[in-house]
């Protein structure tokens, strides 16, 4: 039951990353906005990153880039949190290996 | 509201950098304490891997509770990422998208709540450009602390003193709203002492048009809770009964 809900959470997740491909709105957000009305916004410098503003450089297609740019964001998430809980496992297994061979 | 690189001074960044690996540094050994502890005894009998042998009757031991806690939490990281990315319009040019802390801190508890957020953040800030890496401490104080950590509080007393439906979807909203609200505010001072631009201007900005984005936001994690209960998902968090 558990991890049909956990891969429904992540289909849905998915869908919404498609749909925000698609759909989302590109006017700024809140604090570009409050920036730009105040005339600090050129005080803003760019961030180097593999998926600059949510696309993929090799798609031009804007709205497929950026929904593949979504899915590949859910799939770094969900491989951080997978590391995690494996990284756990053996750390664990690993101090008590170290525990058993002191007895 | 990612704070972009250039609007923060070192001073600043630092700061909120240190407060932010501090709170989260907490509430990574809260989420540890809680999942060590509050294992059912059920589920050390039902392991089957090769680590159980070595593991024994150990107390911390390799318990799936834990690993399905983590892949929880990722599940509930991965939807928010997605939400985040859709954009609603708000106002006049303006658009605003879910911050999630509160959907987050209800799925997985709040100190959970608050790591999926920064760890959200950190892999927006170092891949999609979406916040600064210099403005990151800043952007997880508010978001994932003020935003999460903190407004889960107000959804908490709220259901402790309407223990009804009432209370749930009413906390839910009131959490929302406020968790948008105090980040902005947040942001606003953090913009301000960094000696970008006046407080007296950013601050009431940045409140009028999260306001708007509040109630979205209120509105969005409302629906969203509801769509988790309909896939059976457990809003539990950390420890059945968060104190």
């Amino acid at each position: 039951m558990k991890n049909k809900t956990i891969l429904a959470v992540i289909l849905i997740s998915i869908a919404v990353a498609v749909l925000a491909g698609f759909f989302a709105s590109s006017h700024p957000d809140g604090l570009e906005k409050v920036a730009g009305g105040l005339k600090f916004e050129e005080k803003s410098k760019s961030t180097p990153g593999i998926f600059v503003d949510y696309t993929v450089s090799v798609i031009t297609h804007p709205a497929f880039s950026a929904a593949l740019a979504g899915i590949i964001g859910i799939l770094l998430i969900l491989f951080i949190f997978r590391s995690i809980a494996f990284l756990r496992r053996i750390v664990l297994v690993l101090f008590r290996i170290i525990k058993l061979e002191k007895k | 509201m990612h704070i972009p690189n250039g609007f923060l001074d070192p001073k600043v960044s630092t700061g909120t950098a240190f407060a932010a690996a501090g709170v989260i540094g907490y509430c990574i050994a809260k989420v540890r304490q809680a999942l060590s502890s509050a294992v059912p005894e059920a589920v050390f009998a039902s392991m089957g891997n090769i680590a159980c042998n070595v593991t024994g009757g150990s107390k911390k031991l390799i318990s799936s509770f834990a690993e399905n806690h983590l892949m929880r939490m990722g599940a509930v990281a991965s939807l928010i990422f997605a939400a985040q990315m859709f954009n609603f319009p708000v106002a006049n040019g303006t658009s605003g998208h879910l911050l999630g802390g509160i959907l987050a801190a209800i799925a997985v508890g709040p100190f959970s709540g608050a790591i999926v957020l920064s760890m959200i953040l950190t892999v927006q800030s170092l891949f999609f450009a979406d916040g600064g890496i210099m403005a990151l401490g800043a952007n997880i104080l508010n978001m994932a602390v003020i935003g999460t950590l903190a407004a889960y509080y107000i959804y908490y007393f709220t259901n402790k003193i309407f223990k009804n439906k009432f209370g749930f979807y009413a906390g839910i909203f009131m959490a929302a709203f406020f968790s948008v609200i105090s980040a902005s505010i947040a942001c606003a001072f953090e913009v301000a002492m960094s000696g970008t631009i006046e407080l007296s201007k950013i601050l009431p900005a940045m409140a009028s048009v999260h306001a708007r984005i509040g109630i979205a936001e209120a509105l969005i994690t409302i629906m969203a809770v509801e769509i988790l209960k309909n896939v059976k998902f457990d809003l539990d968090g950390e420890v059945k009964d968060e104190e």
